[in-house]
């Protein structure tokens, strides 16, 4: 099975603690550990700390390794899009778009992000967004306008699927991260539901252990096909079809 | 070996003891597959033996009703199925009723509390009975316990576990976030009839460990959450952990019979 997290991250927040930092020698290191090939990556520099420095420091920390691949945190700030694209011309990387108050502080709204949005799905860029973080309106606000943008939502707890449900049927670019998406059988059945295509391995690293995403999905009653595509397929196919 | 078998899919092949399950459904999201039937399929699936369990209707509304349920469901699979006493504080009143009704699976009572969904202190007054009876009786009590939280933060068990040291307290979830398993951690560090569950939704990296190094490994218990949550999530964590297979073992199921049946 080839595994692709699409949920990574390096680096080490003012907050503490110290045990969940982690730099790029220290993912490789857990990525061989737990037989996982390949990873999106963002950094606590461009999530915390401030968008465009911490996408070049991101950059420059995973450029040397090309299973490595960057998950930018953009904001709706003229050329943030081309700067980011720049910094590894030839790997595709995703969009993290943190709006909320407490990171980089703009609205997802159309007469704030519509530009910004326009531009990615245009590209065929993912966009990666926190439920916990900017709210499900919101999310359903960004799907409703851009129908075209592949948006996946991370970190959503096992309790979200009457939110994830209703979208999920409306808008089928939608997908899911694995990650914390732990209710009993719920990713299983949210597979027969809408198909495994839309469902993304994820870590949730430094946080959690891969050990438990690797067990879900590895006990999950998904055809070998099926689990493949959650691993590492779905995520290898959003990457390459972006322009 | 227990990480290859979960790297394969398929049953540990260990003995495995589930400290920490659940029967019924709960209000705020979808339930999947959730009958005994479904849970005993998945139990199987991953090579879990044994499920101790206490009622969600009893933890979310009556307890009454939601016991009975419990152990019908108990008494239907005797060897796979285990019920835990939930006890509601605020019906004092039945508290001693609902205990003798505990159907007795086990050498010593199961006894399972909520005080974060029944709102009230775990050491409050009303709670009292339990706990002298639960000394008494050298009872296993399994409590839910969320980091800080005012009913049943992991702190306030200090103190019940001082006061009575014939109970065995299982720290449910043991505070569930990072600095939550450090208030566990420092209370079982203390009390020696305190154990450490694993059950939760968030698998902090590298928290097995930690609590093995600084309590033993003798006093982590595997669960969890079942049907609530994925129970794959629950053995993954132990699977993959850095751990010695034996110590493994132990967490996934020998502890906690120790705690049932052993002196």
């Amino acid at each position: 099975m080839d595994y692709f997290d699409c949920n990574a991250m390096i680096g080490a927040l003012g907050s503490g603690p110290e045990e969940v930092s982690l730099s790029v020698a220290g993912l490789l290191e857990q990525m061989e550990r737990y037989g996982i090939e390949q990873a999106l990556v963002t950094s606590t520099a461009a999530l915390e700390y401030n968008a465009r420095a911490g996408n070049r420091v991101l950059a420059r920390e995973i450029e040397a390794h090309a299973n490595l691949f960057p998950l930018y945190a953009l904001t709706p700030d003229p050329s943030a899009l081309e700067e980011a694209a720049a910094l590894l011309p030839l790997r595709p990387f995703a969009a993290l778009l943190a709006a909320d108050r407490e990171h980089h502080n703009f609205s997802l709204r159309e007469w704030c992000s519509g530009p910004l949005l326009a531009a990615l799905e245009q590209r065929n860029i993912p966009v990666f967004l926190r439920p916990a973080l900017v709210g499900w309106e919101e999310v359903a606000a960004v799907l409703e306008a851009h129908s075209n943008l592949p948006v996946v939502v991370t970190h959503t707890g096992y309790r979200a699927d009457r939110y994830i449900y209703p979208l999920a049927r409306r808008y089928p670019r939608l997908m899911v991260e694995t990650s914390m998406y732990v209710g009993h059988r719920q990713l299983e059945e949210f597979a027969q539901t809408f198909g495994a295509a839309r469902l993304l391995f994820g870590t949730n690293l430094p946080y959690y252990t891969p050990g438990a995403a690797l067990a879900v999905l590895g006990y999950a009653r998904l055809s070998e096909a099926e689990r493949a595509r959650v691993a590492g397929g779905n995520l290898t196919l959003l990457l390459e079809r972006q322009s | 070996m227990i990480e290859q078998a979960v790297r394969e899919g398929r049953p540990l092949g260990v003995f495995v003891f589930d400290c920490h399950g659940h029967l019924g459904a709960w209000p705020d999201f979808p339930e999947h597959q959730n009958d005994v039937v479904r849970m005993l399929e998945v139990m199987d699936r991953l090579g879990i033996a044994r499920l101790a369990f206490g009622s969600l209707d009893a933890c979310y509304c009556e307890m009454r009703r939601g016991n009975q349920e419990a152990y019908a469901a108990a008494a239907a699979h005797p060897v796979r199925l285990l019920a835990y006493a939930v006890i509601n504080p605020n019906f004092p009143e039945s508290l001693e009723a609902e205990l003798a009704r505990w159907p007795k699976q086990a050498p010593r009572p199961l006894i399972k509390l909520h005080p974060y969904l029944h709102r009230y202190p775990v050491t409050g007054p009303n709670y009292r009975p339990l706990w002298e009876f639960a000394d008494r009786t050298s009872a296993v009590v399994l409590s839910h316990t969320s980091e800080s939280d005012p009913t049943c933060g992991p702190l306030l068990f200090e103190e019940l576990a001082r006061q009575y040291p014939g109970a065995r307290i299982i720290l449910g979830h043991s505070g569930v976030t990072r600095k939550g398993y450090e208030e566990a951690i420092q209370v079982a560090r203390k009390c020696e009839n305190v154990f450490l569950d694993t059950t939760g939704s968030q698998s902090h990296n590298g928290i097995l460990e930690r609590c093995v190094a600084e309590v033993g490994y003798q006093r982590v218990l595997f669960g969890s959450d079942l049907p609530f949550l994925e129970a794959a999530m629950g053995i993954g964590r132990v699977a993959f952990a850095r751990l010695p297979e034996s110590q493994k073992e132990a967490i996934l199921g020998l502890n906690f019979r120790q705690l049932l049946e052993g002196a």
